[in-house]
């Protein structure tokens, strides 16, 4: 919805008719898309593709490991 | 005076209230559920914090306002997954068993987060090189706010 200005109006704060063009024409992110049907769970649609699909074994093992190093499974505590 | 655009004025927005208990058990499990099938990790080993994982629930539901206000739009799966990362770094609600000491938390959030990576590279037809080693630095010792979690999604997937 586009915001009018009422040029007879003092908005104030030094608003002007440039600042509302640019509101209103302002690029749209892509980030707030919902892509999931109405109805589907986050988990439902996240995992209609199964967790390193198309991976090969090897890149797996390669992630799974960097991450467990990462997350400590391998430090040894006193 | 602020110039509000009467669309996104947050009073036309449903006041949003904290799950009922009775409401616990279903969103619980649907969360659980949520990572469970986006790790490698055995989940029998996973201890958790239910009372602090539906403080969660709660705070990615009440952001869902910010976006129809700042944004004119509804709040997406980049921004909910983003959100899902950002709180389990920040309240660490999961724990191993075995070894507390273990970051459960960042090991389920980069799991998650390269998970929702893989499901839009499906939707675009495009090969995504995750960077995995500078995501789990910057997850483990960054000051990430959410607005940047979501920022590093949309720049990997675009």
């Amino acid at each position: 919805m586009k915001v009018k200005i009422d040029k007879e109006i003092d908005y104030g704060h030094g608003i002007t008719q440039r600042d509302l063009d640019e509101y209103n024409n302002r690029p749209k992110y892509l980030h707030n898309e919902k892509i999931r049907p109405d109805g589907q769970s986050l988990s439902e649609w996240l995992t209609e593709v199964p967790f390193m699909d198309g991976c090969t074994e090897e890149e797996k093992k390669e992630f799974i490991e960097t991450v467990k190093t990462a997350s400590g499974f391998y430090d040894y505590y006193e | 005076m602020t110039i509000m655009n009467k669309a996104t004025n947050p009073a036309d927005f449903p006041i949003y209230e904290n799950l009922k208990k009775e409401e616990f058990k279903n969103v619980l499990d649907d969360f659980i559920n949520l990572l469970k099938k986006t790790t490698f990790c055995d989940w029998k080993f996973i201890g958790k914090d239910d009372k602090l994982i539906i403080e969660i629930i709660n705070l990615i539901q009440k952001r869902r306002v910010y976006f129809h206000v700042f944004h004119e739009k509804q709040m997406g799966e980049l921004n909910e997954i983003s959100l899902v990362c950002f709180w389990i770094l920040k309240l660490r609600p999961f724990f191993y068993k075995k070894n507390p000491r273990i970051n459960i938390n960042l090991t389920l959030s980069i799991t998650l987060f390269k998970q929702f990576i893989e499901r839009m590279a499906k939707i675009k037809g495009k090969k995504i090189d995750f960077p995995t080693n500078h995501l789990l630095h910057a997850f483990k010792y960054r000051d990430l706010s959410k607005e940047a979690i979501m920022a590093i999604a949309e720049s990997l997937i675009c």
